[in-house]
C-alpha cells in the first residue's frame, strides 16, 4: 500500500485537458509506420546476421548451404509446417506428440577440414511448441551434421 | 553480359543509406498492423472499435483476444499490441485522468498496476474505475498539500483513509 502511495505521489491530474497516448519514437508523438519499420529492422538485423553470414560461405556445398538455410528459417516441409499450410490433417500429428521432450536449442557446430577451427553456423532454436517438430528437427540437424563431416575437408 | 549480384541488405537498405529502398515485407506488415493498434488507442470509441469490443468483449477498457475463432486480423494485431515494440514505445500523457483506467492502464510507471500490486486489486471494489474516479477519494489533496510519500499515512481524510475506506466497503 504504501509502495502504491509512493508511486501515485507524483502523478497530478490537469483538469481541463484529456487524457493522451503518446508515441515515443516520434517528435511530433504521433505514431508513423516509419518510425515502427525502422526499429523493426534494427531488430530483426541482429537477431538472423550471425548464422547467415557464417552459412553462406563458398567452401561449404551449396545443397549443404540451402538445406541448412531453409532449416534455420523454419522453412522445410516439416509435419507441422505442412499442418500449418494444411498439406496434412491433425491426426498425423497426434501420433508423435507422446514424446515429451523439453524445449531444446540445437546448436551446430562444424569442424572444418585440415584447419581444424571450430565453425559455429549458429542455433536452431525449436519454433513451434509441437513436439513432432522438435523431433523432426534433431534429425535434420544430425543429418547436417553427418553430411558436413562427410564431405572432404573444406579448407578455409 | 555480367549480372552485377547485390547483397540482399543493400537492397533492402533505405535510399538515403545508399540502399535500394526495398522494404523488407514482414517488418513492414507489422510496422503497418501497428497502426491498427495506435488507432486501437486513440480512436477509442468509434464505430469500429466498438465494432471490435462487441465481437470480442472488452475487460479493463481493452478489447479482448478473442482465442482461436477471431478474425486472422485480429489475432495478428493482438499478438503485435502485446510485443515489446509497441508496448515499450507508447505512454500515457494524464490529462484528467477520464479516459484512463486505474487499474489496467499502463500510466504510472511501465506496468500496469494491478500487475504491480496484484494483492490490492483483488481486494479493489472498482476494478473498473478510471484514475479520476480513484483521485476523487482525495489523493488529489494529498498532492495539492506536497506531502511525501508519507505523508498519505496521517491526516484523519487523507487519501490513504479513503483508499482503505474504498477496499472495505
Amino acid at each position: 500500500m504504501g509502495e502504491l502511495c509512493l508511486s501515485l505521489h507524483n502523478v497530478t491530474l490537469q483538469v481541463d485537458k484529456d487524457d493522451k497516448w503518446l508515441w515515443k519514437l516520434e517528435s511530433s508523438n504521433d505514431f508513423t509506420v516509419r518510425s515502427a519499420y525502422k526499429v523493426l529492422i534494427h531488430q530483426q538485423h541482429s537477431a538472423t546476421t550471425v548464422s547467415s553470414k557464417v552459412l553462406w560461405h563458398k567452401d561449404i556445398p551449396l545443397k549443404i548451404v540451402l538445406f541448412a538455410w531453409r532449416l534455420f528459417r523454419d522453412r522445410l516441409p516439416t509435419k507441422d509446417n505442412l499442418f500449418r499450410r494444411g498439406v496434412i490433417s491433425s491426426d498425423a500429428l497426434v501420433v508423435v506428440v507422446r514424446w515429451n521432450l523439453p524445449l531444446i536449442y540445437f546448436y551446430i557446430v562444424i569442424f572444418l577440414g585440415k584447419s581444424g577451427t571450430l565453425f559455429t553456423v549458429g542455433w536452431v532454436s525449436a519454433p513451434s511448441s509441437l513436439v513432432c517438430l522438435r523431433i523432426t528437427s534433431i534429425n535434420l540437424v544430425l543429418l547436417v551434421v553427418t553430411i558436413l563431416r562427410r564431405d572432404k575437408p573444406f579448407c578455409n | 553480359m555480367k549480372i552485377s549480384w547485390v547483397d540482399w541488405n543493400s537492397v533492402c537498405r533505405s535510399k538515403e543509406v545508399g540502399g535500394l529502398g526495398v522494404r523488407r515485407i514482414r517488418e513492414f506488415n507489422n510496422a503497418l498492423l501497428g497502426k491498427w493498434c495506435w488507432r486501437l488507442l486513440v480512436e477509442k470509441g468509434s464505430l469500429w472499435c466498438r465494432v471490435l469490443s462487441t465481437r470480442y468483449g472488452e475487460e479493463g477498457g481493452h478489447v479482448l483476444e478473442g482465442g482461436c475463432d477471431a478474425s486472422s486480423w485480429w489475432r495478428v494485431v493482438t499478438t503485435i499490441r502485446r510485443e515489446g515494440l509497441f508496448r515499450d514505445n507508447v505512454s500515457r500523457l494524464m490529462g484528467n485522468g477520464k479516459l484512463t483506467m486505474f487499474w489496467s492502464d499502463v500510466w504510472v510507471g511501465d506496468k500496469a498496476l494491478l500487475d504491480r500490486f496484484s494483492r490490492l486489486f483483488d481486494l479493489s471494489l472498482r476494478k473498473d474505475a478510471p484514475v479520476f474516479e480513484m483521485s476523487q477519494l482525495g489523493w488529489g489533496r494529498m498532492v495539492r498539500r506536497g506531502s511525501g510519500g508519507r505523508g498519505c499515512f496521517c491526516g484523519r481524510r487523507s487519501w490513504w483513509g479513503n483508499f482503505v475506506y474504498h477496499f472495505i466497503m
